[in-house]
């Protein structure tokens, strides 16, 4: 998978990196048991600081994302579905969405339709380039 | 001696000189060390440009070997010795020289692609990773066990050689000891550059990790086995030598060395250029897709990018690697390498040559002890030491340097010679007489610029001697006139 990070971006590189390894696994890109780089190797790939790299992994291996272990390094972890937690955080993270939006203009179709388009537009990319992010 | 120097700088020239014109066949869409769009490669203002640079180095070119004739004419005018001094300089210059045009035509090209907007990918601060490639970067490279393996070999043999533990024949000890060093200091050369190379970022190719896992592992893999095969070749020409030398006796091993150091750069030069090669073919077969612009960091003429941890980075000119300058370990360790040796440079050579021309030899004695005054390689011996004093009205003809300094005019340090056998030397060359002092199994060799000179040096160390309690010893005068010591000196002494 390929990780895209961008040190001049307003949102800090460790939410960049924990965000784009999310998206990783959420498009498939990213197997459950699928070996990440240690932490060392991806500060030396991208020449992040070590604790940046350390910071993002310990929120994705809190998150449930990852594991990591001693002896292997980080590890896509197989994720369970309809988590409790997960659902709380979605539906708080929607409700302000909603609002945002409709104070922006954004009505109700639009915004589904929008939703909708991205949640496809995700799971596009697994299936149409050929080789995308596959080893 | 100039026209050898000549010579051999005139390969430099070349080399330097093909090497550079390497910039002019785009590869990977990289001209002039700068990667243009393809459609963009034949625009008439990059045509231009690649015409005026062409023009440009073969211009220094020419500059370059005309001033090599400077050499025959500074050992004209001035002396052989300061010959030593101006091809320091000289390649100083032409080093700088070359880099500063390539440098120049790099920024001139970076310049008309900004203008042009001819950005190519993303911009040069996005970061890319391959999480494939990333993860499975330490197992591309050979292990540092293997490649420390000819290091420890040769270390021993080092240490045999040092401590006097090999029957080597023969009386230029000095010589073996320093001649086995060269292969550490390239061992160490070596380990830097594997250091390098493991260090180096993985690079993205394209969006197809299987083709990123390959480019990588082609680059990584194939250059350190190159350096492992070069550290092997190295150690070989370390071993090879000294079994030769302990069978054959009477055989010099002297070009083996150079002939093993050469196969190493070879080897080198060769893994560098397959490589290239090699990912130049696989990157022509696939898609190669330019994912960001990393020009801004090379458009100086050489790689300067504070945001890569990269030691060493492939060259974009030329093969092989080249430093990455904004990372401040890298240079501290090029420092910690280079710095030494030119230090050991200007203090063994350069200083004393420079001193050598103002000053004079000399003896001083203090008590029983007498000193040789000298810019290098100065020493000491004692009165009763001496054997035999005596002048001589010509120097030896043929004579090794076992460890000491030869400027063409000057001969300083440790020499052996079938006449006299191992012995320290002072000699100005371009006056034959001086003063040969035999001690116990050793000689000093010693003489001033004047023969007037010289015979003083003769008369007073004879003086010496006479006022040490040998006043009754035999004086020959004239040719080849001695004091034998022993002879006159009391049984008991």
């Amino acid at each position: 998978m390929l990780l895209q990070i961008h040190p001049d971006a307003d949102t800090p590189i460790y939410v960049q990196l924990r965000n784009q390894i999310v998206m990783g696994i959420g498009r498939g890109e990213l197997k459950t048991g699928e070996r990440l780089p240690t932490v060392r190797q991806m500060a030396q790939d991208t020449g992040i600081n070590t604790m940046t790299v350390n910071k993002a992994y310990g929120i994705l291996r809190k998150e449930g994302f990852i594991d990591i272990d001693r002896r292997h390094g980080a590890t896509v972890a197989a994720q369970t579905e309809n988590c409790k937690d997960f659902r709380e955080k979605l539906e708080n993270e929607l409700l302000l969405l909603v609002a945002e939006s409709n104070i922006r203009g954004v009505r109700r179709n639009e915004f589904l339709e929008l939703c909708g388009r991205m949640y496809d537009q995700m799971f596009e990319r697994v299936v149409c380039p050929p080789g995308a992010g596959q080893i | 001696m100039s026209w050898f120097l000549s010579g051999t700088y005139g390969f430099v020239v070349l080399a330097f000189y093909f090497s550079y014109r390497t910039a002019l066949s785009p590869r990977q869409n990289i001209l002039l060390g700068i990667r243009l769009p393809a459609e963009h490669l034949n625009h008439p203002a990059v045509l231009s440009l690649a015409g005026q640079y062409r023009m440009a180095i073969r211009r220094l070119l020419w500059l370059e070997l005309v001033s090599l004739l400077l050499f025959p004419v500074c050992e004209y005018l001035l002396r052989a010795d300061w010959l030593l001094l101006f091809s320091l300089v000289w390649i100083i210059v032409v080093v700088y020289l070359n880099q500063a045009l390539y440098g120049r035509f790099v920024g001139k090209l970076y310049a008309l692609k900004t203008n042009m907007g001819w950005l190519v990918g993303q911009t040069r601060s996005t970061i890319l990773v391959d999480t494939a490639v990333s993860s499975s970067r330490n197992r591309f490279p050979v292990p540092l066990w293997i490649m420390l393996l000819p290091v420890l070999i040769t270390v021993i043999a080092q240490a045999a050689v040092v401590t006097d533990r090999l029957p080597l024949p023969g009386t230029p000890d000095d010589t073996w000891k320093i001649m086995t060093g060269l292969p550490l200091c390239v061992h160490a050369a070596l380990l830097f550059c594997y250091y390098g190379v493991c260090q180096e970022s993985s690079r993205v190719y394209s969006r197809d990790a299987g083709q990123n896992l390959l480019l990588n592992r082609i680059r990584k893999q194939t250059a350190t086995r190159g350096l492992f095969a070069a550290s092997v070749v190295n150690t070989l020409g370390l071993l090879l030598p000294l079994y030769v030398k302990i069978q054959y006796p009477e055989t010099s091993v002297t070009f083996l060395f150079y002939l093993f150091s050469i196969i190493s750069v070879c080897i080198l030069i060769g893994t560098f250029f397959h490589t290239g090669r090699k990912q130049d073919i696989l990157l022509s077969n696939g898609q190669e897709e330019v994912l960001t612009d990393e020009d801004y960091y090379w458009r100086k003429g050489y790689y300067c990018n504070p945001n890569d941890p990269s030691i060493m980075v492939s060259k974009r000119t030329g093969c092989g690697m080249e430093l990455n300058m904004a990372n401040k370990k890298g240079i501290a360790l090029m420092a910690a390498m280079a710095v030494p040796g030119l230090l050991l440079v200007l203090w063994l050579v350069v200083i004393p040559v420079i001193r050598l021309q103002f000053t004079d030899f000399g003896l001083e004695r203090k008590e029983d002890t007498i000193s040789v005054l000298s810019p290098s390689y100065a020493s000491e011996f004692q009165l009763n030491q001496i054997e035999e004093i005596s002048l001589i009205n010509a120097l030896p003809k043929h004579a090794t340097r076992t460890n000491g300094m030869n400027t063409g005019t000057w001969l300083t340090g440790h020499f052996f010679c079938s006449e006299y056998g191992n012995g320290m030397w002072y000699l100005y060359t371009r006056q034959p007489t001086a003063v040969l002092i035999r001690l116990n199994g050793r000689h000093v060799l010693i003489n001033r610029k004047t023969e007037e000179g010289t015979r003083a040096l003769y008369e007073q160390l004879t003086q010496w001697v006479e006022d040490n309690g040998t006043e009754e010893h035999k004086i020959r005068s004239g040719t080849d006139s001695h004091v034998d010591v022993r002879a006159a000196l009391p049984e008991s002494a």
